[in-house]
């Protein structure tokens, strides 16, 4: 394990990029390494073949503790006895070349007939090895699909296409489970700050959780996702000074209207959720009242000239809030569909960096837990996030009468720095006015 | 629109030649009075004459050797040898000169001679008697070589023949001349250098020539029972080979087998193999598959012989083997 800063102690090899066996030239990346501070491409500073891969992915390493041995083609290796305690490479050099009849640096030993035969069985996949076709690869490469993670069917467990094709199939379940309207909201669950009610009706709890249960007692390291989560909501919430404004939505209408055209659009395929009534109601809130699509800059507040909605999306181990960019032209049809193109490319991991990057406000919908309300945390550099309850049926008072209504709660959250309570509430009326008139939607 | 054996199918393609072309002539071992070894030419030396109906000794170099003479003159000979196994005799002159005179004539010289001949093996006619040796000539830049499969494919292959510059090995199988197919009034062609999608499907490509088109299309039924759609192409024309049509297949069902008669040591088939991997790799689920004759000398014990040949289990066999099928 190389040294990798002057003050790491160890290293968690992430990922090798050559396999055993392997021919690797000087300044070859052959291993990703993550220390404390960021993930490094580990270059191999001696040429050889990779003969031995000798700590698996994931694993954390003290820094000097040899991670693969570098040697002639064909050379026999053992891997050296628990902490050899070779000097630690300060100087960032690889693995030390071993083998049990030559000194950690013969390099030249490539140069010698080579008479011992070529270590393990051809079919046996070494540890961490991905034995794949290359159709699987290259599928699994377009759809997002981690080949790690697929058991293989075909000979010597080679993971085929039809291997990859039944994952993707498996995975399309629970993403089309998870593209329905209301679903998004389950990914806010982590942002947002009280822990969601337990799911109700919906798909097995164990479904939403976001990674592998712990065992009790046992300490799970972070994936990269989680870190990444850690750090924005806590830069967020230490940064940003978070105000609320919650209002009750009657949603008869607009349930009314979206059930009217999906009938109507049935045979163009195309199906508005209740979520994109919330986007579009967005959109035209941000318009009348553009300083909450902005960004506090320190000594100034940015304005943005487009209007990109965030929308969380659930994935396998946390979440991501891609946008919708330029919603400010978009029909209620055209955001309904780029709504679902974007859960369906984050579920393949297809996004393009500005999707990932170019949000100006968001909407996090937990509709589908029977949750009343919630606040969600802003996404900076943005200046607000609209966090949506379920739509239930409620008694309320119209014209003095106390009548069945579909009702929803939802709270902004608003960066103070750019925006006070009035301005909070009168975005929220304008999308409570939007809603209840839902025709305007339409214009 | 009739239903022809392929025998007929090729009678009439060489009637077509004579009738058109005065140039056009036949000569071969037993071709006019015998009325030929397979009764191809049965009712030619009748009606053609002894001039272009033309018995020769059985000397195949001095066969093929006039053929080339008479094809640089301006001739369009059309030779008939017994079965391939005796073109080894003639070889020299189809490698070393049919397939070479333009060439180092810098195109001075054409050599568009046709030699019809069988092969394949499956009729007992023992080790020297049952060899297919398409693929040896098909390695051989300066000629090309074809190898029709059913009667429709045999007279449009042979009419393309009559229009090469080049000299053409026309090979057909023993054993198809009975085969029956349908074949249109209307003249047609079957363009050199392009294969045939015979059966459609999506989950694995046949690919092959000869009689194995119709072992791959057997395969294809019993892969059809598994649930599994396989796609048979005939690639018709050794060379030139039409690897587009093979390789596009590929690209759609990610799995390939080559099947072909000859040994499978150094067989064409394996050429077809390694091209397509060099030109699918990425889309490829596993290893191209190459299944061949056995490589023994062809066995006379009918039992063995069969064994010896590819049929649709070792097809079947090949593909759980490379694709756990």
């Amino acid at each position: 394990m190389p040294q990798m800063g002057y003050d790491m102690q160890e290293g968690t090899l992430v990922r090798w990029l050559k396999r055993e066996g392997a021919e690797v030239k000087v300044g070859d990346a052959i291993a990703e390494i993550e220390t404390d501070k960021a993930v490094v491409e580990f270059e191999a500073s001696e040429a050889g073949v990779l003969n031995k891969l000798l700590v698996a992915e994931g694993t954390s390493v003290p820094v000097g503790k040899p991670i693969a041995i570098i040697g002639a083609p064909g050379e026999k290796v053992t891997a050296p006895a628990a902490a050899p305690a070779p000097a630690p490479a300060a100087n960032g050099k690889g693995a030390p070349a071993s083998s049990p009849k030559r000194p950690p640096e013969a390099v030249e030993a490539r140069q010698e007939p080579v008479t011992a035969p070529a270590p393990a069985d051809d079919h046996a996949a070494a540890p961490g090895e991905v034995r794949a076709s290359p159709v699987a690869r290259k599928l699994a490469d377009e759809m997002g699909i981690d080949l790690s993670k697929i058991k293989g069917t075909g000979p010597g467990g080679r993971i085929t296409r039809d291997d990859v094709m039944a994952a993707d199939k498996s995975k399309a379940a629970k993403t089309e489970t998870k593209a329905e309207p209301q679903k998004p909201a389950e990914a806010t669950a982590r942002l947002a700050a009280p822990a969601p009610a337990a799911p109700k009706k919906e798909a097995p709890a164990a479904e939403h959780a976001p990674a592998p249960a712990a065992k009790p007692g046992e300490k799970v390291p972070l994936s990269k996702m989680r870190q990444q989560i850690a750090r924005v909501t806590t830069k967020s919430k230490q940064e940003i000074p978070h105000f609320y404004v919650t209002a009750e939505i009657d949603m008869t209408e607009a349930m009314k209207l979206r059930k009217q055209i999906n009938a109507s659009l049935e045979s163009e395929g195309i199906k508005i959720s209740v979520n994109d009534l919330i986007i579009k109601a967005c959109v035209g809130a941000l318009r009348k009242i553009p300083n909450l699509n902005s960004s506090y800059t320190g000594d100034a507040i940015q304005n943005h000239p487009s209007i990109n909605i965030g929308i969380a999306i659930a994935m396998e181990d946390g979440l991501i809030m891609p946008a919708i960019m330029d919603c400010a032209g978009k029909t209620l049809a055209q955001i309904s569909q780029a709504s679902k193109d974007l859960i369906t490319r984050a579920q393949k991991g297809t996004l393009h960096a500005q999707e990932y990057t170019g949000g100006t406000f968001s909407i996090s919908n937990m509709g589908m837990f029977e949750v009343t309300n919630f606040a969600a945390i802003i996404q900076p550099p943005q200046a607000g996030v609209l966090a949506v309850g379920t739509v239930m049926k409620k008694p309320v008072v119209r014209n003095d009468q106390v009548v069945i209504a579909e009702t929803m709660n939802a709270t902004l959250s608003v960066d103070h720095r750019v925006s006070d309570g009035a301005e909070g509430a009168k975005f929220i009326v304008e999308v409570k006015k939007d809603l209840e008139n839902p025709l305007s939607l339409l214009v | 629109m009739a239903e022809i054996i392929m025998r007929e199918a090729i009678a009439r393609g060489l009637r077509e030649a004579l009738d058109k072309d005065e140039r056009a002539f036949i000569m071969g071992e037993d071709v006019g009075a015998y009325q030929g070894a397979y009764a191809v030419t049965k009712g030619f030396f009748e009606k053609y004459g002894p001039e272009r109906v033309r018995d020769t000794p059985i000397a195949e170099g001095v066969m093929v050797g006039a053929g080339v003479g008479a094809a640089m003159a301006g001739q369009r000979p059309i030779v008939e040898i017994m079965t391939i196994n005796f073109l080894l005799l003639g070889i020299d002159q189809v490698v070393n000169h049919a397939a070479k005179l333009r060439y180092m004539s810098n195109g001075q010289l054409e050599v568009p001679l046709i030699i019809r001949t069988v092969t394949g093996g499956g009729a007992q006619l023992a080790a020297t008697h049952s060899q297919s040796f398409e693929g040896w000539f098909a390695s051989v830049p300066g000629i090309k070589v074809a190898i029709p499969s059913d009667p429709y494919d045999a007279l449009g292959l042979f009419r393309s023949a009559l229009d090469e510059r080049d000299p053409v090995i026309f090979a057909e199988h023993a054993l198809l001349y009975g085969f029956k197919g349908e074949v249109p009034d209307a003249p047609y062609k079957v363009p050199f250098g392009q294969a045939a999608v015979k059966r459609e499907g999506k989950d694995i490509t046949l690919v092959a020539y000869g009689r194995m088109v119709h072992v791959a299309q057997n395969a294809a039924k019993l892969f059809a029972e598994m649930g599994k759609q396989a796609e048979v192409i005939d690639v018709r024309t050794l060379r030139p080979l039409d690897l587009d049509t093979i390789v596009k297949s590929v690209k759609k069902t990610n799995r390939c087998i080559v099947v072909e008669e000859v040994w499978e040591t150094g067989g064409f088939g394996s050429w077809i193999a390694q091209s397509v991997q060099e030109a699918a790799f990425d889309d490829l689920d596993g290893p191209v598959g190459h299944v061949g004759g056995l490589d023994v000398p062809a066995p006379y014990n009918g039992v063995l012989e069969a064994a010896a040949i590819p049929d649709a289990k070792r097809v079947l066999q090949k593909a759980k083997e490379l694709f756990g099928m």
